[in-house]
């Protein structure tokens, strides 16, 4: 079973069933203690979380202007 | 939703194995190399799943605090201060999930400089346990924030 397979497996667990998490992430242990996991299987390094958190913001952002409109003005001036 | 007790005992139990064992023979710098590389990985699949989680809430209580906005008649701004107010609540997580993200990869380096005979094993181990103190506070940042709602 690929890590990589475990680790999308476990993000859709978090948020399409976040109750399984925590059974689940028992199991993904006790795997990769069995397995030993060598080195070359060492997952590689998260990307700052900074980009995800703009993305998000700026969906909101969105939700917002489809909410109340753009009332942005052409001089960059709000109304 | 995470078991950070048990997440904190393993690791513990892997470094306290590893340094006792550092002054010894190659073998059992081998255990102690396997336990880091377990702490890595599983580690990182906590902050991985932990950030996943914690963007998801971080969406969903702005799309909240905007709707409940506009069904009480409210204005743009009020909309945007009460965004303001969410993101400035969930900013030490997203310090600490980097936080955390960095001692991965440290630790990530730590046992690539050890297999180039760079490092000691007890210095890997002690960089495995910064990671499970970083995975432990980023964590505890997401259900300080998740309770704060």
């Amino acid at each position: 079973m690929p890590l990589a397979f475990v680790a999308s497996l476990l993000q859709f667990l978090a948020v399409e069933a976040p109750h399984l998490v925590t059974e689940v992430r028992k199991l993904v242990e006790a795997w990769a203690a069995r397995k030993g996991i060598p080195r070359e299987a060492l997952l590689a390094a998260l990307a700052p979380v900074d980009d995800r958190v703009k993305a998000v913001d700026a969906a909101v952002d969105q939700h917002i202007t489809d909410l109340w409109g753009d009332q942005t003005q052409p001089d960059g001036t709000r109304k | 939703m995470l078991d950070v007790p048990s997440g904190i005992r393993r690791v513990l139990a892997a470094t306290v194995i590893a340094v006792a064992l550092s002054g010894c023979g190659a073998s059992t710098e081998q255990v102690a190399l396997s336990g880091a590389t377990v702490t890595a990985n599983t580690t990182r699949l906590v902050v991985q799943t932990a950030e996943t989680g914690a963007l998801a809430l971080y969406r969903a209580e702005q799309v909240v605090a905007v709707d409940l906005v506009k069904a009480r008649g409210g204005t743009r701004e009020q909309a945007e201060a009460a965004v303001l107010a969410v993101r400035a609540k969930w900013k030490p997580v997203w310090e600490a999930i980097d936080a955390a993200t960095a001692a991965h990869a440290a630790l990530v380096a730590g046992i690539g400089a050890y297999e180039q005979g760079k490092q000691a094993i007890a210095d890997v181990s002690r960089v495995a346990l910064a990671l499970a103190k970083a995975e432990q506070i980023a964590v505890a940042a997401i259900e300080q924030a998740k309770g704060a709602r």
